[in-house]
Formats: C-alpha cells, sequence, structure tokens
C-alpha cells in the first residue's frame, strides 16, 4: 500500500530542469502498467510508422489534422472517443475482475492504491473522454447539416476545442506511465484531493487534463450555440429546427452554464494545491463541503449534456425508422428545455447525507422527480411515433429499443434515489452505481452507437454491417442487464460502491456474475470493432450513392454521401422540421439547379492543432513543477494565438465552376443509382 | 435462492427483471439483503419507502416496456395490415394523458417525499421501543479516522475503536464528526447514514429492536484503506450492555492526547479497541483541530480576532501560536509519510 510522493530534485539544476520528475517517476516494476503502456506506446509507432509507410502524411495533415471542416473534426472527435472507449473500459474490466476476485476473502491482483486509481480514471475517461467528444462529435458532423449550414460558426475555434480535448486525453494516458493518476473518485472530492491527503501529482494529472480538454469543450459550447443561433438555413425558424438540433441547443447552452463552474472549482483546487490556499482545505478556514456543492453545481448538468443530445438521436432514428412524424414536436422541444433548465436545481441531491435539513432535502428530491415529468413525456412521444408507423427493425432502432426499455428502468431506480428518507439507504451503494450506469449506458451510449450506426453512412458514403452491428446490439444489451442487475441487488444487500477487496460468499456470486456481464459487454466492444473494420473492407457493397440510405427526413439526408465539403451546393429553404422529407414528398427533392453561386469557405490552418500540441507539454509542466517549460509552451500557445490574428488569408470563395463538376458527378451517379 | 433468481433472468424478458427482482428482494429475507432485513424503526420505515417506490414507478415503467415491444411487433413494416398513418403526428388527447400520468405519479411520490424526508431527518430523535418507554437515550460520538471508527461514550467515560454497543429498543443519539476526510457513517441494517466531515458534526439517531451484531461501514470512500474501515454494532440487551461498558472500563488504557496521535495515524485495525477513560471534551478538540494537543481553531479564530480589536494583543498570545505553527509543520509532516496498513 503505497502511493509515490512525488519531491522536487535537491539538486537545484536537476529542480530547475525537471522540477518533481525522476526516473522513479515511471512504475518499472508494476507489469499491468508496464505492459498497458507498451500497449499504447507500441500501437501509437505502429499508425505513426504504417503513415510513414503508405506516405500518407501529407493527406493526414492536410484533410484531417489541419482540417476545419466540422465534419472532419466530428470524425476525429468520435474516433477519441471510440479509442478511450477502449482504455476506460480496460478499466471496468480490471475493476469487474478485481472484485469478483477479492470478495470472498482474497485481496485479488490489485493493491487499493491500483484499483483506486483505476476507479477513478474509469469515470473521469468514460465521462470526459468517451462520452463528451462522442456527443460533441456528433452534434459537429450532422448539426451543421440539419440546419443547412457550411460550417460551423468558428470553424478554427473548432479545430482548436477539439485539439485541447486530444491533448486532455493524451494527458491522462501519460499519466499512466509516467507518475500516478489521481486515487480520488472521479469528482475528486476535497479534502481528500487536497495536498493533505493526496501529495503525489495523480490529481495534478486529473486537475490539468480536466482543465485543458474543459476549456476546449466551454469553447466548443459557445461555438456551437453561435452555429444554431446564426447560421440557419432561410425558413429554418427555431421551431422547424430538427429535435436533435434542438438538444445539441439545450445541451450547448448548458455547457456554457455550467462548465465554467468546473473550471473555476478546479481552478481553486489547483491554488490549494500549488499556491498553499484553503478553499477547500481541512485547516485554515476551508470548507471541503463547497467543493462538493461546487462540484455537482457542475456535475449534475453534465448529465443532461450528455443525454439530451442522445434524446435528439433517438428522436431523429423513431421518426425515420417508423417512416412518421415525430409524434408531439412541440412537447419535445418544451420538455428538452424544461429538462435543461431544472437541470440546474437539482445537484444537492447527490448528497442528501451531508446533513442539511428536511426542507432542503425534501426541496431537492421533489424538484428532482419533476424532470421525470418532461422526460416521461418523451419517452411516451416515442411510443406515439411508433404507434401507427411502419417500424424496421434496423441497427439504429434497436439500439432506440434496448434504450427505451433499459432507460424507464434507470429512470425509475433514479426516481427512488431522489427520495431522501430511501436515499439515506442506497446513497453511494452499488444500487447507485447500477442507477447511473443503467442511464448512461442505456441512454448516452446507446444514443452515440444509434447515432453512429445511423448517421456513418452520411459521413462517409458506406453503411456499417447491419449483421455485426445487431451482433454488437445484443451483446451489449445482454451484457449490460447481467452486469448491472447484480449491483441493484448487491445495494440492497448493503454492499457500497468503490471497495477494493471484501469477504462475503453471498456478494462473491454476484460479482462473479457481473464479471461475466463485462465480458459479454467486451464482445459487444469487439463487434462493434470488428463491424467497422468489416464494413471498410467491403465498403463498396455498403456503399451508398443516393445520399439518403435510410429514407430520411431531415437536411442531412438531403446532400451527398459524404457531403461535399461545402455540404449544400445552393442554401435550402426550410418550411418544416421534416424539411428534406417534404421535399421528397412534393418532388423537389434531388432536382439540380441550373446554376451555382460562388460559396464562401473557410481555410485549413495548423494553429488549432500547434496549440493543442503545445498544451500537452503545458499541463505536463505544471504536473511535475516544471516551471520553465509551462512558461515556454503558455508563452508558445498565446504567441501561436495571437500569431494567427495576422493571417488574413483564412477564407475563399469556392468558384461556380468547382461546385458544377462535383454536383454534376453526384447527380450521375443518382441517375444510375435510380436507373438501376 | 441467488441462483434461482439468476436463472429465472435468463428466461424471462429483460423488461419483467426490474419486477422480479424487486419482488425477489421484498420475498428474501435473511441477512444476505441487509436494506430488507431492516432491525430497527429507521430502516424498516426505509425499506417500506422503497417498496412503496418501486411499486409506484412500476405504474409507468411495466406499460413503457410492455408498449415498446407491442409497437414494434404491431407495426412492424412487414405488417402491412397495420394502420399506417405517416402524419399522426399530434393529438391533444395523448398528450394530456402522457403529461399528466407522469405528473399525476410525482404528485403521489412528491407528497410521499415531503412526508417521509421529514419523518426520517436525521435530526430528528427516535423515541424509544414501547417497553423501554423513559428510558435515557445513548449518546455516542463519532470519530472518523484514517481508516477506522472511535466511538465515544460520554456517559460512561468510556471510547471503543471500531466496536460499538447499544441496548436494545434504546435510542442512540449519534454525533458524528471526522478527523481527517469525508467518510460516511452506517450501519445498513438499522438504516440511515450521514457524512462525517472535518471540522463540522452531523446528528443521528437510530435504534435497534432486534439484538444482533451487525456491520457498520464507512460508505464514502475515503483513502487507501477505506475498503478495511468497518466496525460491528453490538445490539445487547441492558445487561448485556452494562457488561461490555464494564469490559471497556476494565481495559485500564487512556485515551489521551498521545493514545489519541497514535490513532489518528494513517493505519487500518484488525482488532476492535477498548479505552477506560478518554481525556475531557475530546470530541470537541476533534471538531476544532486540537485533539492531538495544538492549537484550536476556535481559540486561533478568537485570537485573530482580538488581533484586529486590540492593537498588540497580537504580543500576549504569540508563544502559542508559534507552537500552533510547529503542529501544522508535524501535521504535514505526518500526512506526507507513506501510509501503512
Amino acid at each position: 500500500m503505497s502511493s509515490p510522493v512525488a519531491e522536487l530534485h535537491e539538486d537545484p539544476v536537476l529542480r530547475f530542469l525537471f522540477g518533481k520528475l525522476d526516473i522513479s517517476s515511471v512504475p518499472w516494476h508494476d507489469p499491468i502498467i508496464m505492459g498497458a503502456g507498451a500497449g499504447m506506446v507500441g500501437a501509437a509507432v505502429l499508425v505513426l510508422g504504417l503513415t510513414t509507410y503508405f506516405k500518407l502524411w501529407p493527406y493526414v495533415w492536410k484533410e484531417w489534422l489541419t482540417s476545419v471542416d466540422h465534419k472532419k473534426i466530428g470524425v476525429m472527435y468520435i474516433i477519441l472517443a471510440l479509442i478511450m472507449l477502449l482504455r476506460g473500459f480496460a478499466d471496468a474490466l480490471m475493476m469487474r475482475a478485481q472484485q469478483a476476485l477479492a470478495s470472498a476473502g482474497g485481496h485479488g491482483f490489485l493493491p487499493p492504491d491500483h484499483f483506486d486509481q483505476i476507479f477513478t480514471a474509469h469515470g473521469v475517461i468514460m465521462i470526459f473522454f468517451v462520452a463528451m467528444p462522442f456527443v460533441i462529435g456528433l452534434m459537429n458532423v450532422i448539426m451543421p447539416l440539419q440546419i443547412g449550414a457550411r460550417d460551423v460558426a468558428f470553424p478554427y475555434l473548432n479545430s482548436l476545442s477539439f485539439w485541447f480535448t486530444a491533448a486532455g486525453a493524451v494527458l491522462i494516458n501519460v499519466s499512466l506511465v509516467v507518475g500516478e493518476f489521481a486515487h480520488t473518485g472521479w469528482l475528486a472530492y476535497a479534502p481528500l484531493s487536497g495536498l493533505q491527503f493526496s501529495p503525489g501529482v495523480g490529481v495534478d494529472y486529473y486537475l490539468w487534463a480536466i482543465q485543458i480538454s474543459g476549456i476546449g469543450t466551454t469553447l466548443s459550447g459557445v461555438n456551437l450555440i453561435a452555429t444554431i443561433f446564426k447560421m440557419r438555413a432561410p425558413g429554418m425558424t427555431l421551431m422547424r429546427m430538427p429535435v436533435f438540433t434542438w438538444t445539441t441547443l439545450a445541451a450547448n447552452i448548458l455547457i456554457v452554464a455550467a462548465f465554467p463552474i468546473l473550471t473555476v472549482t478546479l481552478a481553486l483546487l489547483g491554488l490549494d494545491r500549488y499556491l498553499g490556499m484553503h478553499f477547500f482545505t481541512n485547516d485554515g478556514g476551508g470548507n471541503a463541503m463547497m467543493y462538493v456543492n461546487l462540484i455537482w453545481a457542475w456535475g449534475h448538468p453534465e448529465v443532461y449534456i450528455l443525454v439530451l443530445p442522445a434524446f435528439g438521436i433517438f428522436s431523429e432514428i423513431v421518426a425515420t425508422f417508423c417512416r412518421k412524424r415525430l409524434f408531439g414536436y412541440d412537447a419535445m422541444v418544451y420538455a428538452t428545455m424544461c429538462i435543461a433548465i431544472l437541470s440546474f436545481i437539482v445537484w444537492l441531491h447527490h448528497f442528501f447525507t451531508m446533513g442539511a435539513g428536511a426542507n432542503v432535502n425534501a426541496f431537492f428530491g421533489i424538484s428532482t422527480m419533476i424532470i421525470s415529468i418532461p422526460t416521461g413525456v418523451k419517452v411516451f412521444n416515442w411510443l406515439f411515433t411508433m404507434y401507427r408507423g411502419r417500424v424496421r427493425l434496423e441497427v439504429p432502432m434497436l439500439w432506440t429499443m434496448g434504450f427505451i426499455i433499459t432507460f424507464v428502468i434507470g429512470g425509475a431506480t433514479g426516481v427512488m434515489l431522489a427520495i431522501p428518507g430511501a436515499d439515506f439507504v442506497l446513497h453511494n451503494s452499488v444500487f447507485l452505481i447500477a442507477h447511473f450506469h443503467n442511464v448512461i449506458i442505456g441512454g448516452v451510449l446507446f444514443g452515440c452507437i444509434a447515432g453512429l450506426n445511423y448517421w456513418f453512412p452520411k459521413a462517409f458514403g458506406f453503411r456499417l454491417h447491419s449483421g455485426i452491428g445487431k451482433v454488437s446490439f445484443w451483446c451489449w444489451l445482454i451484457g449490460f442487464y447481467v452486469a448491472f442487475m447484480p449491483l441493484y441487488a448487491l445495494g440492497l444487500m448493503g454492499m457500497t460502491r468503490r471497495l477494493s477487496h471484501m469477504d462475503n460468499p453471498v456478494w462473491h456470486v454476484y460479482l462473479i456474475v457481473a464479471a461475466c456481464g463485462a465480458l459479454i459487454i467486451f464482445a459487444g466492444i469487439i463487434a462493434q470493432i470488428v463491424q467497422i473494420g468489416y464494413s471498410i473492407w467491403k465498403r463498396d457493397e455498403l456503399r451508398d450513392d443516393s445520399g439518403d440510405p435510410w429514407d430520411g427526413r431531415t437536411l442531412e439526408w438531403a446532400t451527398s454521401s459524404p457531403p461535399p465539403f461545402y455540404n449544400f451546393a445552393v442554401t435550402p429553404a426550410i418550411g418544416n422540421h421534416d424539411a428534406f422529407w417534404d421535399a421528397k414528398q412534393t418532388g423537389q427533392a434531388y432536382i439540380q439547379p441550373k446554376s451555382y453561386e460562388p460559396i464562401h469557405m473557410p481555410r485549413n490552418t495548423a494553429t488549432g492543432l500547434l496549440i493543442g500540441l503545445a498544451s500537452i507539454p503545458f499541463g505536463f509542466a505544471l504536473v511535475w513543477h516544471i516551471w520553465w517549460l509551462a512558461v515556454v509552451t503558455l508563452i508558445g500557445m498565446i504567441g501561436l494565438a495571437i500569431l494567427h490574428t495576422f493571417n488574413e488569408d483564412r477564407d475563399y470563395y469556392v468558384q461556380p465552376d468547382e461546385i458544377k463538376a462535383i454536383e454534376d458527378a453526384r447527380f450521375a451517379k443518382l441517375n444510375t443509382t435510380t436507373e438501376a | 435462492m441467488h441462483l434461482n433468481f439468476f436463472e429465472g433472468r435468463n428466461l424471462i424478458r429483460k423488461g419483467l427483471i426490474a419486477g422480479l427482482m424487486v419482488t425477489a428482494a421484498v420475498s428474501l429475507s435473511g441477512c444476505d439483503w441487509a436494506l430488507m432485513d431492516p432491525k430497527g424503526p429507521v430502516g424498516l420505515a426505509q425499506k417500506d419507502l422503497i417498496i412503496l417506490a418501486t411499486l409506484l414507478m412500476l405504474i409507468p415503467v411495466v406499460p413503457v416496456i410492455v408498449m415498446t415491444l407491442w409497437f414494434a411487433w404491431r407495426y412492424r413494416a412487414s405488417n402491412t395490415k397495420a394502420t399506417y398513418d405517416p402524419n399522426f403526428e399530434h393529438s391533444n388527447r395523448i398528450e394530456a394523458v402522457v403529461w399528466a400520468i407522469p405528473t399525476l405519479i410525482i404528485i403521489a411520490l412528491g407528497t410521499v417525499t415531503w412526508i417521509s424526508t421529514h419523518q426520517l431527518d436525521p435530526h430528528k430523535k427516535v423515541e424509544a421501543a414501547a417497553d423501554k418507554a423513559g428510558v435515557t437515550p445513548i449518546e455516542v460520538q463519532v470519530v472518523a479516522l484514517d481508516w477506522k471508527w472511535l466511538f465515544i461514550y460520554p456517559q460512561y467515560g468510556i471510547a471503543t475503536v471500531n466496536e460499538m454497543a447499544m441496548p436494545v429498543g434504546v435510542p442512540v443519539h449519534f454525533e458524528i464528526t471526522s478527523a481527517s476526510v469525508m467518510n460516511s457513517f452506517f450501519i445498513p441494517q438499522l438504516g440511515t447514514q450521514i457524512y462525517a466531515m472535518n471540522g463540522m458534526q452531523t446528528h443521528l439517531s437510530l435504534r435497534a429492536d432486534h439484538a444482533g451484531v451487525y456491520d457498520g461501514i464507512s460508505a464514502n470512500y475515503s483513502g487507501f484503506g477505506f475498503a478495511d474501515m468497518k466496525f460491528k454494532a453490538k445490539a445487547v440487551d441492558q445487561t448485556g450492555f452494562d457488561a461490555w461498558v464494564a469490559s471497556a472500563k476494565a481495559s485500564g488504557q487512556t485515551l489521551d492526547a498521545g493514545a489519541y496521535k497514535s490513532l489518528h495515524q494513517k493505519s487500518t485495525l484488525k482488532a476492535p479497541a477498548y479505552y477506560a477513560a478518554v481525556q475531557p471534551a475530546l470530541f470537541t478538540k476533534v471538531l476544532n483541530g486540537c485533539a492531538d494537543g495544538g492549537l484550536c481553531k476556535e481559540d486561533a479564530f478568537n485570537m485573530a480576532m482580538m488581533k484586529n480589536l486590540v492593537p498588540g494583543a497580537v504580543d500576549c498570545v504569540a508563544p502559542e501560536i508559534l507552537t500552533s505553527k510547529n503542529k501544522t509543520a508535524d501535521k504535514v509532516a505526518l500526512n506526507r509519510a507513506t501510509p501503512e496498513s
């Protein structure tokens, strides 16, 4: 049981050059960490090597790394999310294995200091580096297409946001090998996360990974709100926006309102740790409970930042795959905005056990339950969209049905936890763990994978293989129930969360079942990877030249797949929230315009990439107290940002000839498809 | 019994799982299902509350699951006989119903919440059992340490670590704080947990109605020794309780500043410890961060105030402030040391 306490070097030169960093910062003796580190480095070398071998660098640089195209950036967000899903899930497997092995009196294979880092990393990675980039990625790819825009409002800012998020993810992965990660739980409650109780660098990695990616998220929120408010196609009034765009708007308003709270809270914790201040310490007048309040004032809206876009995805899918207009569009919109507002007045339900009075607890309990009213309305509206529809059980629709069934169970247990009297015994138990996985896997993750299957053909021009997608779905669904239903039971048996070992033969049985569930989910993830790989291999068979593989309803299906970089050759005019469906009904779809106007487009820039890259050594330097490097990289980042303001060659006009060539090719393909 | 539950789950559609689980949970008794087998009035009320909430939530959950499967089957694309109404997007009647059903359920649950939250307020003192009317409640001061539980019985002048006892039927009033990070004081079979927080005190009142030895845990992660931060709560008859107090008295150990200081170090304990005597006002000193002999926060605060009020007052207290500085330095050094188990 030990945690490396990183100390500054004694020698002034070494201290200046390396701060706290030395050769023993890497846990050379730990085979699990070294194996994982070697795997990560190996994978990175392989990718870089293959890129070099196939001479792909100019393509990768020009088309991806420096791209400001919202579709490319969105895809990169999703790739980041999928990679980090593997890391976060590896942590989940280790936790399940540890608890299964160490529940009958043994101590398992992970000592507490390692187990504690794993459950912390699992939570942080899954929320900040899987769910967030997945959701933001889907919003990035689809929302501008749905509103008929050519790009987001601030394309360079979008690129910068992505690279900040990626930099945070890199820092977390560096912490696996160099030093340690926080062992505080995913919200790093003070005073445990203060210098007194966590003297190592783990919490510092936590702080800087989240701060850097959090700034990216906030900027992205500003960007997407501006896009929705200022860049909608003519005729698209707010109440004609597709529901996914509405939920994107709600989520981004929440981001802009809530993420600054997170940034400030972690900044205060950082001041405690770096400058000896006393915001949340035990001594010196600090109040640790203020941290708990502040972190949840961000934390609860965060849940809705993730799940509202997922609701939007399901709304699009259910209408498309039932070939029917979404039932109760207005109610959906109002319900979304109600949830967004209510999400700010429920944070105290995360700590009813802090000892607040009965009136306070009852207020927050009831305000929490009230959220289930608009949520319930949404569920019924999806059901009544299915009613009298033509339900096609394609992969996205399966995920949607799996979601509805799973989510209502999670919602029900959530309402139970919202009753303070019941929460007094269920709080912090694995019942709670089962509940939030029930809504986050069943809601957010199912939504993201549904969205991936639904919009993949739009982004790449070919579908994902349906059979393997179904295998993945069933593994996830069954695996979820096998993994988490035992946790509900264990919670009622009095098992609390975050136990690295225990001695209870009855729990042992349930924990083994739960571990098997995690393995079934693992099979689902493997199937997901195989599905993507196989579909890329067989892309010609799965190709869709129509741009509209599912007989879609909203504007993103009106353009080709993948869309041209300018999205729409002619700005569409909108009369309804099912704009493309109506166009198809009235025969106005697929009509090639006679002539084209020049299109105003942003130019690529490497500034976002470079600033993002510089933020990695910046964060690393702050973690290890290497001040010269922090100063140099900070000046570098600011300098790059200033330098970019002198770049006046940021935009250009696509000429009608070029547009005509691209569009002619598309319509030629469309006509062959129709004739065939 | 548990195996049956899981075999059953593989056979029955997932929609029924929640209902099945609750039925199983309710019908099962015995010490496996701690929250469904409460041993005192608080836990009992919470068990009923959980069951009531579950049943109320099944009202919307079951129909939604059934409707999902039924609509998907009835309106499957291949079933051309089913009505197809592609523009059916609004119905005032359905909208009214889908807003009304959740609203009514939440009104019912909200009422239950308001009443139960006041009834189960941890600040509220539990009454004695009928046959113990008029008996003096037991006062217990609880201190969460890294990673053990200290129980001080001011009425008896004793203290114990990782073991507490109470007479059956008699209310126990807990005052809870932490000498370290945040923990949560929880005896699952007696109900309600409450946070133990540094520099603050929380209140909890519980009663055991059946004799037995119940597991006590910390329900809030507090560091490396967290999994071993357990205690036993013994509910015994009055004779047994008196004997337990006497045995603590017989231990001969005194919990003075030195003993507390060693207890305060990061460690986990395999066996409980007993103290026949406790330094005066230990709990208040823990709250004030001076149980191991340093300057109390309250005093430090008063001195700081005095310094502002009376110029030169700082000179009067300088030696003590100096002492406290040294103490703080000690403490930091202590906490930065590698934890041991």
